[in-house]
């Protein structure tokens, strides 16, 4: 497969209001792609789309993942398929216990992929050489899911089950928001140990900070919900430096 | 009040009508119809009248006139109709209706129907009652330091003090038709008293299995004596699809300093009807917890009732109730803060699907010597569809000014938030519905301390949940 991602015009909104206003985007595999923008610019927007949120409609063009119709598949296949969002806000579940949660997940892909399901031993072991990783405690394996985390420590947790679930397209939603910079040091080395050549990432973010970390092939500026420049890394220092008037203005030129 | 002839004094006038079928006779017809009451005298009353004097003429005179002043309540009380505020929402007019015989004998229970009750861990005493009378074949009893058990009839005819001290005290039979009933009606039960200063690890498991269509009183009584602490459990189950009627009450003391953890859990088969009465009163620096945990049982109504009659006692009141097809689950609370320095919890879990109702309320009194109470009272109700209801209430009355007392309902549907994640994970809807209300479930059950209890609990309640309509 020479491409993981494909989207074509895509246009998208919530409650009869277009966000999305025509995106074109192609990851192939090996590629990390960094989305920049100001605040409403549509990021979140995409990345939520990009899962199948049912709040978010579609409104024209497509999205093609893996040489299949993306729009067509619902959340949890879109998942079973190798898609994994890092959430910007991940949600706290009382109740159900982190390692309990995340091997069902691990277990649903495995069954999906048609191979054996693990049993909680060998869970563990594989758990645990990846809550290292991330510098995660045995106790937070324990702990339901994200009840009572600090906001780092959610977007830890989201980077860990990334690292558990070893995707084919990871989308990280904002993960840097709310990091200090040794957890962002943290996050960072989970994310580059899971990239490979035969995978892709997408990056939503707002500040430049984190592509010091994890260093994109390409970045794009999103504004009032179109790209409205690419380039590569360099273009992320440039935003940093001119700020997000600059790519408004030449979207208004 | 001397005994069940002074009793039957009391009794109201015997309706003249449909009352043939009974075989009543003459002579007690004579005696119902001297009574002062007014209304009409109902199934019940003339079910007593005919059992009273050949089934309980061997009790000593303070047990009849405890049974004679539960019928004199009961006919004063009438049975419940929805037109009293304590059963608006929950019509026991099937019950009326199908006017149940007593179950005058055990009928046909096996190993298996008792094995299937049984709680692994719990195997020194294990008291199995068949409609309502217990089986010593069935049953398993050790002697353990520290606890005393007996069949209950046999320690109140014994004179044991302890009984006649408190039984029909904890639990009056003044203010609730259906205890006024049970106070008349009980044959059977268990005597469980933890000894003072004395703990005892293991529940004392009493199980109640109904094979016939009858209605069955069971009573036990539970005495933590001053620095005890141990815990019972009560199951309730259906042997067949037979629709039986128990009518329980459970009197729980709890003396000063005295821990005591009572778990009852409600199996009953869908056609039968359960009213139980779980009344406890604590002394001193005196710990109690209530789980109880209701599933079966087409009526089920639960009144939770707890009096914090010393100061700087707890009464955690815990429960989860579980309803499908047109189930009716009722969990009436009263916790009395009678002290001062005392703290009650009282934290309720329903999970409602198909047309199944659930009721929940909760009162709470703060006499005027209770300053420094803590209470809190939380009730949440999950509807697994449309059709499912809820109605729920709770009712705070505040004598003392110093006290912190919250309450809060909640009613809703699974969280869409955390079905959308669980489902970005790639958990697929219908598994990611139940890790949810497994989880909403995991809260109450989390709260049993017996560890064996609470596996035990999670288990079959997890598979229980997983055959529920809207999450198969």
């Amino acid at each position: 497969m020479d491409t993981i991602l494909e989207i074509r015009g895509l246009r998208a909104g919530v409650e009869g209001r277009e966000i999305l206003k025509g995106i074109d985007l192609v990851i192939r595999p090996g590629e990390t792609h960094a989305i920049m923008g100001p605040n409403g610019s549509g990021k979140s927007t995409l990345s939520q789309v990009l899962m199948g949120r049912d709040a978010y409609e579609v409104t024209g063009g497509g999205v093609t993942y893996m040489g299949r119709d993306l729009l067509e598949m619902e959340t949890h296949e879109r998942a079973l398929e190798g898609i994994f969002l890092a959430f910007q806000y991940p949600i706290e579940i009382p109740g159900v216990n982190n390692v309990y949660f995340l091997k069902a997940a691990y277990n649903a892909l495995r069954k999906h992929r048609g191979e054996a399901e693990v049993d909680a031993m060998d869970f563990l072991a594989l758990v645990k050489q990846k809550a290292k990783l991330l510098e995660f405690g045995d106790d937070f394996l324990k702990r339901s899911v994200n009840e009572g985390f600090s906001g780092g420590e959610k977007k830890r947790n989201e980077i860990f089950q990334m690292a558990v679930l070893d995707p084919m397209l990871a989308v990280m939603d904002e993960t840097d928001s709310g990091l200090d910079i040794d957890a962002l040091k943290i996050v960072a080395k989970g994310v580059n140990a899971l990239r490979r050549k035969d995978n892709g990432f997408l990056v939503i973010t707002h500040y430049q900070r984190l592509l010091d970390y994890i260093v994109p092939d390409f970045v794009h500026v999103l504004v009032d919900g179109r790209i409205v420049r690419s380039g590569d890394k360099g273009l992320a220092l440039e935003l940093e430096e001119k700020g997000y008037d600059w790519v408004e203005q030449c979207a208004a030129a | 009040m001397t005994g069940s002839s002074n009793a039957r004094r009391l009794r109201a006038p015997v309706a003249p009508a449909n009352d043939g079928q009974l075989g009543m006779s003459a002579a007690t017809i004579k005696a119902g119809s001297s009574s002062r009451g007014t209304a009409p005298a109902d199934a019940f009353i003339r079910a007593f009248d005919r059992i009273a004097d050949e089934v309980f003429g061997g009790d000593p005179a303070w047990l009849r006139a405890l049974r004679g002043g539960g019928i004199a309540h009961y006919s004063e009380l009438g049975f419940p109709t929805p037109r009293h505020e304590d059963w608006r929402f929950t019509n026991l007019a099937p019950i009326r209706d199908a006017a149940l015989e007593p179950a005058d004998a055990a009928g046909r229970a096996t190993g298996a129907d008792v094995r299937a009750a049984r709680v692994p861990g719990i195997g020194s005493n294990v008291l199995v009652f068949v409609d309502g009378f217990y089986s010593p074949g069935l049953s398993i009893r050790s002697a353990v330091p520290g606890l005393r058990v007996d069949r209950l009839p046999v320690a109140a005819t014994g004179g044991d003090g302890l009984v006649r001290a408190h039984l029909g005290r904890v639990a009056g039979p003044d203010a609730h038709p259906l205890v006024a009933l049970k106070s008349a009606f009980w044959r059977d039960g268990a005597l469980i008293v933890f000894e003072a200063g004395r703990k005892v690890d293991e529940p004392v498991h009493l199980i109640f299995l109904s094979t016939v269509a009858r209605a069955v009183a069971p009573r036990v009584l539970v005495v933590g004596e001053r620095g005890s602490e141990g815990s019972v459990v009560e199951s309730f189950h259906g042997a067949g699809d037979a629709g039986a009627w128990t009518n329980a009450v459970t009197e729980v003391s709890v003396d000063d300093s005295a821990r005591v953890e009572h778990t009852k859990i409600l199996l009953e088969n869908e056609s039968s009807f359960h009213t139980a009465t779980i009344q406890s009163r604590l002394g001193r620096d005196a710990y109690f917890t209530s789980h109880s945990i209701s599933l079966g049982g087409l009526i089920a109504r639960n009144d939770i009732n707890t009096v914090l009659a010393g100061q700087n006692s707890t009464s955690d009141l815990n429960g989860l109730y579980i309803c499908r097809g047109s189930q009716l689950c009722d969990h009436h609370t009263i916790v009395d803060h009678a002290k001062a320095n005392c703290a009650s919890h009282e934290f309720y879990h329903g999970i409602l699907d198909e047309r199944s109702r659930g009721v929940f309320n909760g009162k709470i009194f703060v006499r005027r010597d209770a300053q420094k109470t803590d209470a809190k009272q939380t009730n949440r109700g999950l509807l697994l569809s449309d059709a499912a209801l809820i109605d729920t209430k709770p009712q705070l009355e505040i004598f003392a000014d110093d006290v912190k007392c919250t309450h809060g309902a909640t009613v809703g549907r699974l969280d869409r938030e955390a079905l959308y994640y669980l489902k970005a994970r790639g958990v697929n809807p219908t598994e990611a519905g139940r890790m949810l209300t497994h989880a909403f479930a995991g809260e109450i059950i989390n709260k049993i301390a017996f560890g064996p209890l609470r596996e035990h609990i999670d288990r079959f309640i997890f598979e229980y949940l997983d055959g529920m309509p809207a999450l198969r």
